[in-house]
């Protein structure tokens, strides 16, 4: 499950937010895979593995991305670059948008890494038990896909907070703060100041400005999340069975051939 | 044949855009891009995709490839606006009609210039990431035919009544086959003395046609920010 938004839908704040991250996780994920070099064309095969995945839709518009068999392969640090490679790959053929790289790359990261995490618990209870290996694998990725899942509410939720406004509502409750201050000297009759009524307009025509964009639809900044959650729930819930069934089978059959990769 | 292979295909033939610099087309994406996510209304975008679709088709480049595959994130875009329609109660048309256009820009931009001049491009700002797109670049395209191979033999052995288990096998074999190929593969690499950096150097010159190309977008970007 990844975001298949694309560009000019998302606030810029958040997608450059998104970038910011991923460029920070990036050096220190890179810092951390460069010492396991040998990793790096297994690393590239799995990217290349999971773009082809990716691009193969299972009827509805939803498809498997295999970042949980990822993140346990090659661990967290060198699935951060191969969900950044995956990502930027996919949006060279309009598959996602450019600007929502880094956000989608979040995202997919997400999956690997409570992967990677939740299937070591479970190796840790299991043991050496073969058998319950798929299952656990399959279980871990639903709920690594279920826990990513509710990053993307949260990333959705995200858009409706505006950082513009927030500054804007706190310049403003500073400027009513200024305006009290100014009343209360009109009041003692000492004088009026022109900075006033320019306050006052410049509020109203920000209310007006904030109008006009949702009339226009320009922003998506009131989303809502409950009407995104309605229509998207069905396709994730499709998508992340197909998903933790083909995970599942996927880490057993290299748990029987190749133990020493998990 | 999957879209990745088709646009390398595409991006590598001899034609005007692709014989331009990848630094002009990269800038000329870029301000475009700017131009269209600020974009609020509709004619500022109509202006940009009549545009992008004139110099397409004076550039020879598949648009009814690019028109249909950039309906693939609208339709995206439009699940999503279809949410918002059912609590909302309007529909954002400006907000499909921009992603469209986003869509067909990049896709001009990939239809006209390889992987491999991005990913050098790429490897300026951080080596290890270019070097993995590179590693990347080569291994699609040779799983792509082992893929193809593997398909082919669970079709004549009957095996689609077990879908799932079809899928998740191939996927399996395919990762062990290319694990020992990458493994031989970073073996030999070793040895000639591979030191985790790849070099590119493009052949291409920059020309006037690049200049005209930049200069295009700074228009685009001068209209947007001072007469829009």
């Amino acid at each position: 499950m990844h975001i298949e938004i694309p560009d000019g839908v998302l606030p810029p704040w958040l997608w450059i937010a998104g970038f910011v991250v991923v460029a920070i996780c990036f050096l220190i994920s890179s810092h951390f895979a460069k010492k396991k070099k040998e990793k790096l064309p297994l690393a590239a095969l799995l990217s290349g593995l999971s773009l082809l995945v990716m691009s193969v839709p299972l009827g509805l518009p939803v498809h498997i991305n295999l970042m949980v068999v990822v993140g346990i392969i090659v661990g967290p640090f060198w699935a951060l670059v191969v969900s950044l490679v995956v990502n930027s790959l996919l949006a060279s053929v309009g598959h996602g948008g450019v600007t929502v790289i880094g956000l989608n790359t979040l995202l997919l990261w997400s999956q690997a890494v409570f992967g990677f995490l939740l299937f070591k618990a479970a190796k840790n209870i299991i043991g050496e038990k073969e058998w319950l290996r798929g299952i656990s694998a399959g279980v871990v990725a639903f709920l690594s896909l279920g826990l990513s899942f509710i990053l993307l509410g949260g990333l959705v939720f995200a858009v409706n907070l505006n950082p513009e406004e927030i500054l804007v509502n706190d310049h403003d409750h500073n400027h009513h703060d200024h305006d009290d201050h100014y009343h209360e000297d009109d009041e003692h009759g000492d004088y009026h100041d022109a900075s006033l009524h320019h306050g006052e307009e410049s509020h109203e025509e920000h209310h007006h400005i904030k109008e006009d964009d949702h009339h226009h639809g320009y922003y998506l900044e009131e989303i809502s999340l409950t009407g995104f959650m309605v229509v998207v729930m069905p396709l994730f819930l499709y998508a992340a069975i197909v998903e933790s069934i083909i995970s599942g089978l996927v880490i057993s059959f290299l748990g029987k051939s190749r133990p020493d990769l998990l | 044949m999957n879209d990745i292979n088709l646009v390398d295909y595409y991006a590598n033939q001899k034609l005007f855009f692709q014989r331009m610099s990848a630094y002009s087309k990269l800038a000329f994406f870029i301000m475009l891009l700017i131009f269209i996510i600020s974009s609020q209304e509709i004619y500022p975008l109509l202006l940009v995709f009549g545009f992008i679709l004139l110099i397409s088709l004076v550039g020879r480049i598949p648009v009814a490839k690019m028109t249909k595959w950039a309906l693939y994130p609208a339709f995206f875009a439009s699940i999503f606006a279809f949410s918002q329609f059912i609590a909302v109660g309007s529909f954002p048309f400006v907000l499909l009609f921009r992603a469209y256009v986003a869509a067909f820009l990049t896709l001009f931009y990939s239809f006209t210039t390889p992987y491999f001049e991005t990913f050098g491009i790429v490897s300026k700002l951080s080596p290890f990431l270019g070097m993995v797109l590179f590693f990347t670049y080569r291994y699609f395209f040779v799983f792509l035919d082992v893929l193809n191979k593997k398909i082919t033999m669970v079709k004549i052995r009957g095996a689609e009544n077990r879908k799932f288990y079809s899928i998740a096998k191939v996927v399996g074999f395919l990762i062990l086959e290319m694990i020992d190929r990458a493994e031989r593969i970073h073996s030999v690499l070793q040895i000639r003395g591979f030191k985790e950096k790849i070099y590119f150097k493009s052949k291409k010159k920059v020309n006037v046609a690049d200049f005209v190309l930049v200069f295009t977008g700074i228009i685009f970007l001068i209209i947007n920010f001072y007469l829009l």
